[in-house]
């Protein structure tokens, strides 16, 4: 049988090493589930579908002041803290790319989830996540099944089954997605601190600097605990997670060797207290803060990333 | 007559909100859905009436044979009833042929999994290379990542339209890192036996 001829509906909608886009054939709808390495089809038949749904989500401007605010903050610090000229550009490339991603949000307008309904499934178009986007899909695949079933008209009440007893609407678990945004605010906060850190030398910077990594260590556990069952939102939890746990294990065993060292002084009764005072007298501060601050700049990344770019279920 | 849920938390939407360009507060989100409903919602699928056969002269259903033929197999050409007759793309299939297509994947409607040996081969080819200390294994994976697409040339790819770039790259790519070890290993071979 001929391949038919298809022409994009929709642009890609991209996961992690996932993507999800629309097709139209003269008389269906192709809707492709890539990895990369393999690719899955779902063909609906314009004379099959029964109806369409749009869905608005729930808009979240406090979070976009938010994620903002960070932006710009970590794009202004990363300007003014560093002395050298490389690591200026070299922290503003992921910040600025922050600030973009967060301009870029807001210019794309509200989120929606679009259900498409057949005699025998509802399927959510993956590849439809906004509503300028569900706007033009609509429109033109209402002119592609009228064309093929006619137009609806008479809808009486009387021949509706069901209408005016809904039942309870099901409750659809979701994990939470806080604790994420809780561990990505803490992973900026110590980015924010260790550079702070390279360029004021303050003790009581260095003592939030360790409160905030213990944080940082318990939220990643608690993330890493509501992992969910392999599924197209699993891959940030069976892969980058993980290392952001042992880069996280790494820095312990950083801080374990600062006080090691703060324990031979002692033991020495020589510039202990001068070593507390100032972390910077330890031999290796200025390596182990800009690995501090280096390594959470994709961690960082890879969280917002996931957090933004999470996909709906099916159903 | 079917019923249309909201696509956010699954409450059934009432008929008012049926392709009301504006859209309705859905009560159990309270969030807005435009629906947007086609006739085939009002579509009855009523269950074909079977007929026995009458008459010694009248054909019967290759599968059931005490039941009155209605139509042949597009495919085959197999006498079938209402109850065998699976209709699919405009043709009229038997059960055999619609297995048959299915499995061998003949039948368009039913591929609905391709794997993409071009990226595949890509990846093999770049990802170690790229990515330390499994550069230092690109000698195997090299050669492994030509012979894979070589192997592969001519399976099919995605059902979109797609060019064999990827598999030129591989292929190409694959070759040089071979080239190269091959010439590495030839030079210190060469060096300790002038040494």
């Amino acid at each position: 049988m001929a391949t038919p001829t298809y022409s994009k509906l929709t642009g890609k909608r991209r996961s992690w090493i996932q993507y999800s886009q629309l097709w139209v054939a003269a008389d269906h709808l192709l809707m492709i589930q890539s990895s990369r390495f393999t690719e899955e089809y779902s063909r609906y038949r314009f004379e099959d579908i029964e109806a369409i749904v749009v869905t608005e989500l729930e808009s979240e401007p406090l979070r976009q002041i938010v994620f903002a605010l960070i932006a710009l903050s970590a794009f202004v610090l990363s300007w003014v803290v560093p002395d050298s000229r490389f690591f200026k550009i070299f922290f503003s490339i992921p910040s600025g790319a922050l600030l973009a991603a967060v301009a870029l949000d807001v210019l794309r307008g509200p989120k929606c989830r679009c259900l498409l309904r057949t005699a025998v499934s509802e399927h959510i178009l993956r590849p439809v996540t906004r509503v300028r986007t569900a706007n033009r899909v609509v429109t033109e695949l209402n002119r592609l099944i009228t064309k093929v079933q006619g137009s609806l008209e008479n809808i009486s009440s009387e021949t509706v089954v069901g209408q005016g007893q809904s039942p309870e609407p099901v409750t659809v678990v979701k994990p939470s997605k806080l604790i994420l945004y809780v561990l990505l605010a803490s992973l900026v906060l110590n980015l924010i601190l260790s550079l702070a850190l390279l360029r004021w030398d303050s003790v009581q910077l260095n003592t939030i600097t360790l409160y905030a990594l213990f944080g940082e260590i318990v939220f990643a556990v608690l993330v890493y605990r509501q992992r969910p069952r392999f599924g197209i939102n699993s891959t940030f939890y069976y892969t980058w997670m993980p290392i952001i746990l042992v880069f996280l294990g790494v820095e312990v065993l950083l801080t374990a060797a600062y006080f090691g060292y703060y324990l031979t002084l002692i033991a020495d009764g020589s510039k202990a207290k001068t070593l507390l005072e100032s972390p910077r007298n330890w031999p290796y501060f200025k390596e182990s803060t800009m690995f501090s601050a280096v390594w959470r700049i994709p961690a960082a990344i890879l969280t917002l990333i996931h957090v933004r770019s999470t996909l709906p279920e099916e159903d | 007559m079917g019923q249309v849920r909201c696509a956010a938390c699954q409450w059934l939407l009432e008929i008012s909100a049926w392709n009301d360009p504006q859209g309705t507060y859905c009560r159990g989100c309270g969030q807005i859905s435009r629906v947007t409903v086609f006739p085939a919602i009002n579509r009855v699928n009523q269950a074909p009436v079977v007929e026995a056969v009458q008459e010694d002269n009248e054909a019967s259903c290759f599968y059931h044979p005490s039941t009155r033929a209605v139509l042949p197999c597009d495919e085959c050409g197999r006498f079938l009833c209402h109850t065998c007759d699976c209709p699919l793309d405009g043709r009229h299939l038997c059960p055999n042929c619609l297995h048959v297509g299915a499995s061998t994947k003949r039948i368009l409607e039913f591929d609905n999994h391709r794997v993409m040996h071009d990226s595949i081969a890509l990846s093999i080819a770049t990802v170690p290379f790229f990515v330390w200390p499994f550069t230092l294994l690109t000698y195997l994976t090299a050669p492994v990542a030509v012979y894979y697409g070589l192997r592969h040339w001519k399976s099919p790819l995605g059902i979109l339209p797609r060019t064999k770039t990827r598999f030129v790259l591989a292929i190409v790519f694959g070759v040089a890192l071979s080239l190269a070890w091959g010439a590495l290993g030839f030079s210190l071979l060469f060096l300790r036996r002038t040494q």
